[in-house]
């Protein structure tokens, strides 16, 4: 069963002369369950397929399913309360809100929701990324790799169709960055979650089921 | 039905409120001062208005809502049970004064009960209230001074009164009695008080008649209700509640009952005319604007600096609707803090410059009103500015793109075409640093505006502060006032409302004597006035001209209707005269023909008065005798009174007066006498008869007494040598204060001090709103700057890891401040020039005695402060930044 | 200002505010009942399309109803179809275990008795060569029947791992003794690294990992090369690496060596059946670590056991 797909996506910024094909007609289809790795040189388009695919942007043409809904077919609103739901983010820079603690970190995308936390699920996660003794913490009095775990942990707690992960070790070094990497892959298989990232690392890139390469926009390998 | 996350993005917006620490602090100071600005308005508005109410009272003669009138004592202990009375207080009607002294004032004897005086304003300062069963009196200081009491208490008082009043048993008595307390006279109220014990009252009235008409020894019931909407119903309410009515006087169950009229919603809103309300909306558009300036600055700065904030809320979920409630809710907590200090700050200022004001209205008394409302008033209109201010950094928030959001920095993007072409510029001719500073504040234009908008402001209301004040023109305010030391008139005179000329206002000799007899007098003249019956012809046509401007259509055609008409078809209508002396005639400002033969009775001669308009300039139709023209003026004698259906003659005229039947009036006993227009002249306002209405002459002294037969002295009008002037001041004061309260005087000085003082409310109170407003762009400012520099820390640590100084960071910060600062210097000074004039024209406009001068005095006084600003305020904030090490600043941006 | 309403007016209004609120009261029920059955509606339509198994959430808003949808969808996908499915999955699977006990197992243990009785019969020279490889090729067999159950039962769960804190030495210290001979047989220099690492990981199925590896290693390594095993300790997972001096496995094939059956192509020359790897993934998995792998052509490679160290 393919919980996201992508058909023929184009990204076109400016226009004439000035035009950048960002994508360029991608076809992608992850499986549920799947970690799939999207490597590609910067300016190879992979940040913005990875916009495309959250919903934080939209194509210029194509279209991009996740979990059975259309997202062009969402409003602002509905894509922004969809991403809350059915997408988790990592991110380079961790993104955390800085004047939450760590549980109001994780719990946020639910509470955004209005609805209380799985605690058993919420447990689980926090325990195996190894979080319990921070959770009362600001982010900016935990190391980089631990802000990375705590967005790693708020992106899997509201049990997201896919979680979406931007360069998740780009801050690392590079034994943080295999731990970080190692929870990425044990929260994928333990919690069978939809993982997909976006590298320019390919040992990084390894860790996955699947690697996809993407060149000037399009996918050229599929392995 | 909604999911529940409110309480989470309570949580988000109240943290990430308290994250900013500065910008609360601004934002607080900011919502105060605005709050102050609205608060202290309200207070004077409403203290104004609440002054104008408790004057109205004193004219009434007190506060309480509603009164039954003639009573038993049985009737209001029946009466004053009922439910819908709040309060209520009793009074005994005994006689009244009335011959010397107390011819000129009204001046009633009675028992009020304790709870009742202060409602009457007879609150004894010394002393008490009469105790019950002594022969006690209490009064207020004018009805002592008239009987040449000092006030002491234990005084032995002795007066007489008339008791019976208006029945044929009209009688006088005598009490005597000690002075128990009392109080200081108010010259707003109208009535004075003679205060006696109950049993004295009592007794009193048993010498009466009893007669039906009379109204000694009757009870009038003062009541109050809960509130004063609809007074009358209430008041007719208590009489059906107990079987009375007030509708049929022939019914004996009837009783006369009185509103106070000083409640009614026609008085008061009449203290506020079209202009005051103009004047009070553009107040609140400059503060709301005031306002907006520097809370939407605040938010917006704050906003743009949390953009990556909002825009990773935006990425994880939170929907644009509740970033927008985000901001909302942090301005809304902000304001929880700000306004009551506002409330609070407004209140004091507002407090103090009340009385500037009402020093200025003619208002007697200063109330300052402490109105609920006006809180609420401040704080919702505050919060109104606030939420108004925050809506539009509120949608930058919901607006932000996640992906822009992620990697927004202040200055990118958006800005476009133009910002690029100066980068190229700069580029090729290397980097200065003014040039830096300039290129910065171009980074966020709205902020740059805003700023210098906010600086502007202030600095162009203390300008114009300092224009109008400045400009407002000693010499053509003096210019309606007759050249002349001082006047000296009846009281009323001098008091602009109600004031109508009569033998009761006239100044007898004795007091002129007493006056010259003060010496170093150079120049002196008396001016009479009208104090008899007198008539002039006039063409139906001109009645209809004068009188339309002080009556309705359906009115005037009543008024004329009951005019006699001469066989000619002329109508005989009023006319007022002077007759002067030749002082005051060399005082008239002559327009045309000679005023010589004034002087001489024989040559019959009458001088025209042409009104002028407040710029003193005459208005040509305000009268119909040209020079040479023949003025004919009928010195009534006797007067008789017939209906009109019938033609009857009225016998009782105060009885036709009340009755509903049209009557008119004609002379019956008379002199005309005719005279020739030698002169068309301006009287000065300040000698004139000071109000218009009927058509004004003037005479000369002699022929006026020789043919009205009368002459009572409106003014007596002197100048004084410059060495006596000062002496003859305090003498007056002194006399007209404690010797003769009834007359009063006016003296250049005077003017001069009246002219002074509009002047320094003026000045007041715009050093008291471009202060304020100052300080909110003072306060802007330093917002500004700061978070430019905040946000900016790792930007310098950058530009220090390359290779500039701390000097030369310093040195292009200081720039920049001085831009925000020389902008608005520029701006202002544009303005000035530029706008200057026409505002000065309209001011003109509105005050007759201002003339425009372009002045940038302000802007001079103010610039070197404004320059310490733009210099301080960077480097200050720099020292904070700067403590610690470039590393460090680098380091923490990453974390 | 006179506010006063003459009674029968006033009457009047009253009656029609009266009437006006009873409007009101019975728009407003109308209205609640009307969403009421709007809302029931959505729901029944909402349990068909469960029970079809078509459920697919239609709104994204602020609205209860749609975060009711999320809620629903999480719920199927996480328990009832899963649920079926993984129920179906585990009985066929318990049924290919009972089969391949009973029908191969013992064949397989009779082919490898009769193979050996076979032995110990006196045989020509040549045929005793046959007999061996009989035996040999039986016990390989039985190997692969015993590996492939193992993994089915841990794949179903009927046998689950006790991962606790222990010393990662002893268990080193037993792999390295078994292969120890296997490497010198083959003329492969086995070296291992001393260490004082914990981990959290289950020793015996850990040590059939290993063992699988370290097989895997020497199988692959050519006669004179060597074979390392180290340990590198991560903050949050202790990684125990086995480098070989192999061909190397090319990129493309590096994800797909850890699935079920899968033989590299270049490796048809080498005994084994492709479970080896699939079932240390599985290890791993099963105790919160995870298995990869690094390699190029001709560079040999190495595999890296990532065990996680607990808190």
């Amino acid at each position: 069963m393919s919980i996201l797909q992508t058909k023929n996506l184009r990204k076109i910024y400016g226009s004439g002369e000035a035009e950048v094909r960002a994508l360029d007609g991608v076809d992608l289809s992850v499986e549920k369950g799947e970690f799939v790795s999207v490597v590609g040189t910067s300016g190879s388009g992979k940040s913005t397929l990875l916009h495309m695919l959250g919903g934080l942007d939209r194509p210029t043409s194509g279209s991009v399913v996740v979990d059975g809904k259309e997202l062009s077919s969402l409003k602002d609103e509905a894509l922004t309360i969809f991403r809350r739901r059915k997408i988790g983010f990592v991110f380079q820079n961790y993104n955390l809100v800085p004047v939450l603690s760590v549980y109001e970190n994780i719990v946020l995308p639910m509470e955004l929701d209005g609805h209380t936390p799985d605690y058993a699920y919420l447990d689980r996660i926090i325990e195996t990324l190894g979080l319990q003794s921070k959770l009362g913490n600001l982010p900016n009095n935990l190391s980089g790799g631990q802000q990375q775990r705590v967005a790693i942990a708020r992106a899997l707690a509201a049990k997201p169709a896919i979680i979406l992960a931007d360069e998740p070790t780009g801050n690392l070094d590079s034994k943080t960055s295999q731990d970080v990497m190692g929870l990425l892959k044990v929260t994928s298989q333990k919690f069978a979650q939809t993982i997909v990232m976006i590298t320019h690392n390919e040992e990084i890139a390894q860790m996955a089921d699947r690697i996809i390469r993407i060149e000037d926009g399009r996918i050229v390998v599929r392995g | 039905m909604k999911v529940s996350n409110r309480k989470c993005i309570r949580r988000l917006g109240f943290r990430s409120m308290k994250a900013a620490r500065t910008r609360n602090v601004i934002a607080i100071l900011a919502i105060a001062l605005t709050t102050v600005l609205f608060t202290s308005l309200f207070t004077i508005a409403a203290s104004i208005n609440y002054s104008f109410q408790q004057e109205n009272f004193r004219q009434a003669g007190g506060d309480m809502h509603g009164t039954i009138k003639n009573l038993t004592w049985e009737q209001v202990e029946e009466l004053r049970d009922d439910p819908l009375i709040v309060e209520s207080g009793a009074r005994l009607f005994l006689g009244m004064p009335e011959d010397i002294p107390f011819h000129k004032s009204h001046v009633e004897v009675s028992y009020l009960e304790p709870q009742e005086a202060p409602h009457q304003f007879c609150v004894p300062e010394v002393g008490s209230l009469p105790a019950e069963g002594t022969n006690q009196i209490a009064t207020d200081t004018h009805v002592l001074s008239l009987l040449g009491i000092e006030p002491e208490i234990g005084a032995e008082v002795s007066f007489s009164f008339y008791i019976d009043i208006g029945t044929p048993y009209k009688k006088l008595v005598t009490y005597t009695g000690t002075l128990s307390g009392w109080w200081t006279y108010d010259t707003a109220i109208v009535a004075n008080n003679i205060l006696l014990p109950r049993s004295a009252v009592e007794e009193l009235a048993a010498l009466g008649s009893g007669d039906e008409m009379t109204l000694t020894g009757k009870w009038n019931l003062d009541l109050m209700f809960k509130n004063a909407l609809h007074i009358r119903e209430d008041v007719v309410q208590v009489l059906t509640n107990h079987g009375y009515q007030t509708e049929d006087n022939s019914q004996p169950n009837y009783l006369n009952i009185g509103v106070n009229w000083g409640y009614s919603g026609v008085q008061l809103s009449e203290s506020f005319d079209a202009t005051t309300v103009i004047a009070i909306v553009v107040i609140l558009l400059l503060i709301i604007f005031t306002g907006y300036l520097i809370i939407y600055n605040v938010f917006q700065i704050s906003v743009t600096n949390d953009i990556r904030f909002y825009g990773l809320l935006k990425t994880i979920g939170t929907t644009g609707r509740q970033l927008k409630r985000i901001v909302r809710q942090q301005a809304l907590l902000l304001s929880l803090a700000g306004i009551p200090l506002g409330l609070i700050g407004g209140f004091l200022i507002g407090n103090k410059l009340t009385p500037v004001i009402m020093n200025q209205l003619s208002y007697k008394n200063t109330f300052v009103s402490f109105n609920p409302l006006i809180f609420l008033g401040a704080a919702l209109f505050a919060l109104f500015t606030v939420f108004l201010s925050c809506a539009r950094p509120g949608r930058m928030a919901a607006k932000v793109s996640p992906v822009e959001a992620v990697r927004y920095t202040e200055g990118s993007g958006k800005t476009g075409g133009k910002k690029a072409k100066a980068g190229k510029r700069s580029a090729k001719n290397g980097a200065s640093l003014p040039k830096m500073a300039w290129a910065n504040l171009g980074r966020s234009r709205s902020r740059t505006v805003v700023t210098v908008i906010s600086l502007t402001l202030a600095l162009v209301l203390a300008t114009l502060t300092y224009t109008v004040a400045n400009g407002f023109d000693m010499d053509k305010y003096l210019q309606t006032k007759a050249n002349v030391d001082f006047i000296l008139g009846d009281a009323s005179y001098f008091q602009n409302n109600n004031y109508i000329f009569s033998g009761d206002t006239t100044i007898p000799e004795t007091v002129i004597d007493e006056v010259n007899a003060q010496g170093g007098i150079t120049d002196s003249g008396r001016i009479y006035g009208t104090t008899s019956d007198m008539e002039e012809f006039v063409t139906e046509e001109w009645y209809r001209t004068v009188w339309s401007k002080w009556n309705d259509p359906e009115t005037l055609d009543l008024m004329v209707e009951d005019m006699e008409r001469t066989e000619d078809g002329l109508l005989a209508d009023r006319v007022n005269l002077y007759g002067m002396e030749d002082f005051p005639l060399s005082l008239l400002n002559v327009l045309d023909g000679d005023l010589a033969p004034l002087s001489d009775p024989s040559q019959r001669a009458i001088a025209a008065v042409y009104n002028t308009d407040d710029y003193n300039s005459t208005e040509w139709d305000s009268h119909w005798a040209k020079l040479g023209d023949t003025v004919t003026i009928r010195y009534v004698t006797q007067r008789e009174y017939f209906y009109r259906d019938t033609g009857e003659i009225v016998e009782d005229v105060d009885a036709a007066y009340e009755g509903d039947r049209p009557f008119g009036s004609r002379a019956v006993e008379y002199r005309d006498v005719d005279y020739t227009v030698c002169a068309i002249v301006n009287v000065p306002m300040s000698i004139s008869y000071r109000y218009y209405g009927a058509d004004q002459f003037v005479l000369g002294a002699e022929q006026f007494v020789q043919d009205s037969g009368t002459d009572g002295i409106m003014t007596y009008i002197y100048d004084t040598t410059d060495e006596s002037r000062v002496d003859m001041d305090s003498f007056l004061t002194a006399y007209t204060d404690s010797v003769q309260p009834l007359y009063d005087y006016e003296s250049r000085e005077t003017y001069e001090a009246e002219f002074e003082g509009f002047q320094g409310m003026f000045f007041t109170m715009g050093s008291a709103l471009s202060g304020i407003v100052g300080l909110v762009g003072v306060l802007n400012f330093i917002n500004a700057v700061l978070t430019g520099i905040l946000s900016r820390k790792r930007e310098f640590a950058v530009l220090q890891s390359v290779g500039m100084t701390g000097k030369q960071l310093k040195t292009m910060l200081v720039c920049e401040g001085l831009y925000y600062t020389v902008l608005s210097l520029l701006l202002c000074l544009l303005l000035t020039v530029g706008v200057g004039p026409l505002v000065g024209g309209a001011v003109g406009n509105i005050l007759w005695f201002f003339s425009y001068h372009l002045t940038v005095t302000p802007i001079l006084v103010v610039l070197p402060l404004f320059l310490l600003l733009g210099v301080l305020v960077p480097l200050w904030t720099y020292r904070v930044v700067a403590r610690r090490t470039i590393v460090e600043r680098l380091r923490e941006m990453d974390a | 200002m006179v506010w006063a309403i003459p009674g029968r007016y006033s009457e009047m209004v009253g009656k029609i505010i009266l009437a006006l609120l009873i409007l009101a009261a019975v728009a407003v029920i109308l209205w609640d009942r009307l969403r009421l059955r709007h809302i029931l509606g959505v729901l029944d339509g909402m349990l068909d399309q469960a029970v079809r198994g078509s459920f697919q959430e239609e709104s994204f808003d602020e609205s209860r109803l749609s975060a009711l949808e999320t809620k629903l969808a999480h719920y199927l996908s996480a328990s009832v179809v899963s649920a079926g499915k993984l129920e179906e999955e585990k009985e066929k699977i318990k049924t290919l275990i009972g089969d391949l006990s009973h029908q191969i197992k013992t064949p397989v243990a009779n082919l490898l008795l009769y193979a050996q009785l076979l032995g110990e019969q006196p045989l020509p020279e040549e045929s005793r060569a046959y007999t061996a490889a009989l035996e040999s090729q039986a016990e390989k067999l039985q190997s692969l029947v015993e590996d492939l159950v193992k993994l089915s039962r841990l794949e179903t769960g009927i046998l689950t791992l006790h991962p606790c804190l222990a010393q990662l030495a002893p268990v080193l210290e037993d792999v390295m003794e078994q292969f120890s001979s296997k490497a010198v047989d083959k003329k492969i220099t086995l070296h291992c690294a001393s260490t004082e690492e914990t981990a959290v990981f289950d020793p015996k199925w850990t040590e059939e990992a290993l063992c699988n590896l370290l097989d895997n290693a020497i199988k692959y390594t050519p006669a004179g090369g060597r074979v390392a095993v180290e340990i590198v300790p991560y903050q949050l997972f202790c990684c125990v690496r086995v480098r070989d001096d192999g061909p190397g496995i090319p990129e493309e094939e590096q994800a797909k060596i850890f699935q079920r059956f899968y033989r590299a192509p270049g490796a048809h020359g080498v005994e084994g059946v492709g479970i080896g790897l699939y079932l240390v993934r599985q290890i791993a998995q099963d105790q919160g670590g995870y298995v990869k792998v690094d390699s190029q052509v001709g560079k040999g490679a190495s595999f890296s056991l990532f065990l996680p160290r607990g808190q």
